[in-house]
């Protein structure tokens, strides 16, 4: 198996814990566990995990950027609502990333 | 409306939008090619993924999460291996479905609607299996 995963960073305080939340796409949970340790857990063996949390903060950037750039298209094709709804999601968590609550990784198990 | 009712509902209205000039540029810009894809995996990194996953021709991946069909249809072509794409949002396994046809790959790929809590298949269906930022 081999995944990309965005995750609430290890080891925060519980404020931070729920602050990453706030800040993480809709999916992320914690469980407050490590993945390699859950990986291990569920019967995987050899985890390897390389971390991409700076390309993640790139692509969110490039992202922002885009839609900014292109912000009248999307609003007359989306409404402004969703565009709004958009561009704050995607700041939340550039936030979070840069705050250092936020992680995105690969990771590879068999 | 609970966390995940909300962000199956986001992402159902996200799927179903229609692709634009703008939205396909901001793509390319982005993840470097238009693929339907609207997360955080680049082309690059599908490369990345399809190197560790070390798929023979015959091997059958399963696709978690898969929304438009990106990486897996991507991989599958790369790699000659079959796929399996999985996830909720009906509009995104459609244009899944359409992308497989276009790129030929038809015969090797197969969409069914699951969530990746709830897997329909038994166990050692796969030889293996990937993810993109959905579980």
């Amino acid at each position: 198996m081999a995944f990309f995963t965005i995750f609430v960073a290890p080891g925060l305080s519980e404020a931070d814990n729920r602050r990453a939340l706030s800040f993480g796409p809709s999916f992320v949970s914690s469980r407050r566990r490590d993945h390699r340790e859950m990986l291990v857990a569920a019967g995987f063996s050899k985890v390897e995990a390389l971390d991409l949390t700076h390309e993640f903060r790139e692509t969110q950037q490039a992202w922002l950027d885009g839609r900014e750039r292109y912000a009248r298209e999307l609003v007359a094709a989306d409404g402004q609502a969703a565009f709004n709804e958009r561009q704050a999601e995607g700041r939340r968590q550039l936030a979070g990333i840069e705050a250092g609550l936020l992680r995105r990784a690969l990771f590879v198990c068999s | 409306m609970s966390k995940r009712q909300d962000a199956e509902k986001r992402f159902r209205e996200r799927y179903a939008a229609r692709a634009t000039e703008a939205t396909l540029i901001i793509e390319r810009e982005v993840i470097g090619a238009n693929v339907g894809a609207n997360g955080y995996t680049t082309v690059a990194q599908a490369d990345l993924l399809a190197e560790r996953l070390q798929l023979r021709p015959d091997a059958l991946l399963l696709d978690i999460g898969c929304g438009r069909g990106w990486p897996g249809l991507y991989i599958a072509e790369k790699t000659g291996c079959r796929v399996v794409l999985s996830d909720v949002p009906v509009a995104a396994l459609r244009a899944a479905k359409r992308t497989a046809g276009s790129r030929n790959l038809a015969g090797r790929a197969v969409a069914v609607r699951a969530s990746g809590t709830h897997l329909p298949f038994p166990a050692d269906s796969f030889d293996a299996i990937t993810h993109t930022d959905a579980l």
